[in-house]
């Protein structure tokens, strides 16, 4: 029914997608699987016309198309239900799955003939929900199913969920599970991404596993134990290349008992001149933690030592003036002020240790700034530029610079070559690198399983808020992902 | 790839507008006898002189991405409290002028700062509070006889150049200084063009959208003072509209409302811009109906040729 061939999507000369291969017929349940960063989202995009291929064919049944706009998509039959549910609040359940109705707008809406259709619709999926209920009042499986059922009155034959299960409790996963097994037996293909393979082995029939872009394993799901789908997932068994463990500095950092709505009993520590990473999947906490550590979210309990005294910062700036410093995983929205230059950007977190009586001193800025650039080698006339100019392996150096400019205890690093070539890549590992032989304490952020085991001599899982292993070199991958991902 | 500098103008997106003046002086002088005189020149400045003020403070609060819309009531509500104030003390009178804005600007930081509210709609609710006020205070009437001392506020004069028009190249000079030198001033920029990393780099956003409201007030409160100096009476009507005519001023002078982008040297041309163009249609004779429907059609094309403002943020 659906075949991908060889599609390419290139993101200026970062290739995310290289050549990946899936064909999906109908009335199966396909699962995509692979770590973040493998090419799912963007392979789905590419499907229901969010992004276009750089290169490589769609085929929708036998016939090459090519989708210029989600709505082309659409009109064939693809429908995708996104983690962030596309519904209006306000409107009732059969409003909402008749919306994208082909009706001329002049035509006066009839409620009954309306409500109707949207039972039928929600019989099929054997869901017995009054029509004229609010959106806003459902739960959040019950949303979904008033997505799905749009999707198929409008007679998807591909349906794409991503992380469907991710906010649901178990039974109300099994709920979705028979809404889903329905639609298959009506002769509708599913694509279903998901991180936890225990459902995946329960709903799926066949799997495609993605690896930096690649396609490394396709066939049915019973031919594969959870193992080896872990094992596809992040290839080498064995880290290449292990960091050298520093010299034991002092404590720099102790957190225990921290607690948020989101973390329970966070107990770790930290060293100076340390580079301790944190394995965690995207909602397992690990942006909260360390949005919490930098006083940008409240925690309710549990006790932070910054060198021994205890800390708790109620915003970045008081943080920022204790010694801490965050790199958001966010560059676009939490790091970059487009508008401004690159020395303004790089300035913005140390305008107090430069300015007498208010005023920005400007020559010690301008030194400072120079003389960081040549460090973190920027090229040199970039200061007076517009940062959203940079490419953005420079703009996170330079974001990384607004720490260095500060000089800090304590570096947070979320995320922090997201997005960013290989070339910058490599300088960002050499610049977290001589910062902690300088004696600062870095905790590191990744979704890049073997950034971490690259860069990191020590590394603390994170699963559900809860820390549930810690590693120390030589890391085994696979059994780092299996805790983060809890299936062994 | 040629990569855009920025440069001490494109900072302070003042060419477009500073161009827009010289070719509207030219024109004028050509088409509209009498322009081009010391006396009318002077005139003009005058007539720009509170805008100019007015358009200082709006362009800070613009910056940071908000919008000011209660400064014509404002200035009305302090300009009859100064009134009413100065008949027993000129200086006394320029206080409570100031006070008044201080207390509007406050309470407008507060809540767009403290409670997040919009600004637009906090500044709306200003605008007819502020003037119900003035009318409650007065009961409807003017509050003239105001002392010599206070009048020369508005109408005295510095070698020849009047008292207000010196005002104003004061405070667009501080202005300038503030937003271009100072932290405050960078992290007004900051705030308006990421309020989210500013805040994660340690920029005390509340305070510094605070202090901006608060600033906005108090030129508001002088410019309800110089005004009632210079019509040597506290109007409660006075005032209307103003707020449309300085954020025209701000718009033109190259601010982007969305933010982060623009300065007060524009603002400053864009307010002398659109007295020029007031004070030369009329002296050329063109109909006052026909000069609105002028005045709005260059405004809105020396936006849109400027439209830099608009690339630039995406």
């Amino acid at each position: 029914m659906l075949k991908l061939e060889k599609i390419v999507r290139r993101f200026g000369n970062v290739t995310v997608l290289d050549g990946v291969d899936l064909a999906v017929e109908p009335g199966e349940i396909h699962a995509l699987v692979g770590e973040n960063g493998a090419g799912k989202s963007t392979l789905m995009k590419v499907l229901c016309g969010a992004l276009s291929p750089s290169g490589g064919t769609i085929r929708w049944q036998g016939n090459p198309v090519q989708f210029a706009t989600p709505r082309d998509a659409r009109t064939c039959g693809i429908a995708m239900i996104h983690q962030e549910l596309a519904l209006v609040p306000e409107l009732s359940v059969a409003e909402n799955i008749c919306l994208g109705e082909p009706r001329p707008w002049w035509q006066p809406i009839h409620f009954a003939h309306l409500e109707n259709t949207a039972s039928a619709v929600l019989a099929r999926l054997g869901q017995s929900l009054d029509p004229r209920t609010p959106v806003r009042t459902l739960s959040l499986p019950q949303q979904q199913f008033v997505e799905t059922a749009r999707a198929l009155f409008q007679e998807a034959k591909l349906l794409i969920l991503d992380e469907p299960t991710a906010a649901l409790g178990a039974q109300q996963t099994e709920q979705l599970f028979a809404v889903l097994r329905r639609i298959q037996a009506g002769g509708t293909a599913i694509i279903y991404i998901s991180h936890r393979l225990e459902e995946i082995f329960a709903l799926c029939d066949q799997i495609t596993i993605l690896r930096n872009g690649r396609r490394v394993h396709s066939g049915s799901v019973k031919s594969l134990t959870m193992g080896e789908v872990v094992h596809h997932m992040v290839g080498k068994s064995v880290s290449e290349q292990c960091p050298t463990p520093t010299t034991n500095g002092a404590e720099i950092l102790r957190v225990q008992g921290l607690e948020t709505h989101s973390l329970k009993t966070i107990d770790f520590s930290l060293r100076s001149g340390e580079i301790l990473g944190i394995v965690g999947l995207a909602g397992s906490g690990r942006s909260r933690l360390l949005r919490t550590l930098f006083g940008a979210n409240p925690s309710t309990s549990g006790t932070i030592q910054l060198a021994g005294k205890v800390i708790s910062p109620r915003s970045p700036k008081e943080a920022i003036a204790l010694g801490i410093g965050l790199l958001g995983e966010d560059r676009k929205r939490q790091g970059i002020i487009p508008l401004r230059t690159v020395r303004e950007n790089m300035a913005l977190g140390s305008l107090d240790q430069r300015r007498r009586f208010g005023v920005v001193h400007a020559r010690l800025e301008k030194q400072g700034c120079e003389d960081l650039g040549k460090e973190i080698r920027l090229q040199s006339g970039c200061q007076e530029m517009a940062i959203s100019h940079l490419s953005g392996g420079n703009q996170q150096k330079v974001l990384l610079g607004r720490w260095l400019l500060r000089g800090c205890k304590v570096l947070l690093l979320d995320e922090p070559t997201r997005g960013v070539d290989i070339e910058a890549k490599s300088e960002i590992y050499q610049l977290i690198c001589r910062l902690a032989t300088s004696g600062t304490g870095v905790i590191v952020v990744s979704s890049d399983l073997s950034e971490l085991t690259q860069l990191c001599e020590r590394l603390l899982v994170l699963r559900n808020g809860k820390f549930v292993a810690e590693a120390l070199p030589p890391y085994n991958s696979p059994a780092l992902l299996a805790q983060a991902l809890g299936v062994l | 790839m040629v990569v855009p500098k920025i440069t001490w103008f494109s900072r302070q997106t003042a060419l477009g507008p500073a161009i827009a003046v010289v070719l509207a002086i030219v024109i004028f002088s050509l088409v509209a006898p009498g322009f081009l005189s010391v006396a009318n020149l002077l005139n003009v400045s005058l007539q720009t002189a509170i805008t100019g003020i007015l358009a200082v403070g709006m362009t800070m609060v613009i910056l940071t991405g908000g919008i000011d819309l209660s400064i014509g009531s404002v200035v009305a509500l302090s300009g009859v409290t100064a009134a009413a104030v100065a008949q027993s003390s000129a200086l006394g009178g320029l206080i409570a002028a100031l006070a008044v804005g201080l207390g509007v600007g406050a309470l407008n930081g507060v809540l767009v700062a403290g409670f997040r509210v919009a600004p637009f709609v906090v500044t709306l609710a200003g605008l007819t509070m502020a003037r119900g006020l003035a009318f409650l205070l007065t009961g409807g009437r003017s509050i003239g006889n105001l002392p010599p001392s206070f009048n020369l506020l508005g109408q005295g004069a510095l070698f020849g150049i009047p008292f207000p028009v010196l005002l104003m190249i004061a405070i667009v000079g501080a202005g300038y200084f503030l937003l271009s030198r100072t932290v405050l001033g960078r992290q007004i920029y900051a705030v308006g063009g990421n309020s989210e990393a500013s805040w994660l780099a340690g920029v005390p956003v509340s305070g510094v959208l605070m202090a901006v409201y608060i600033l906005n007030g108090l030129l508001t409160g002088l410019a309800g003072a110089v005004l009632a100096a210079r019509l040597g009476a506290g109007i409660p009507n006075s005032g209307q509209l103003y707020e449309l005519d300085v954020i025209a001023a701000v718009v033109v002078g190259g601010t982007s409302l969305s933010g982060g982008r623009g300065g007060v040297l524009g603002s400053l041309l864009g307010a002398l811009f659109i007295g020029i163009l007031n004070n030369g249609l009329n002296l050329a004779g063109v109909d006052p109906y026909l000069q609105k429907i002028v005045l709005g059609a260059v405004i809105l094309g020396a936006v849109m040729i400027d439209g830099t403002g608009q690339s630039q943020n995406r």
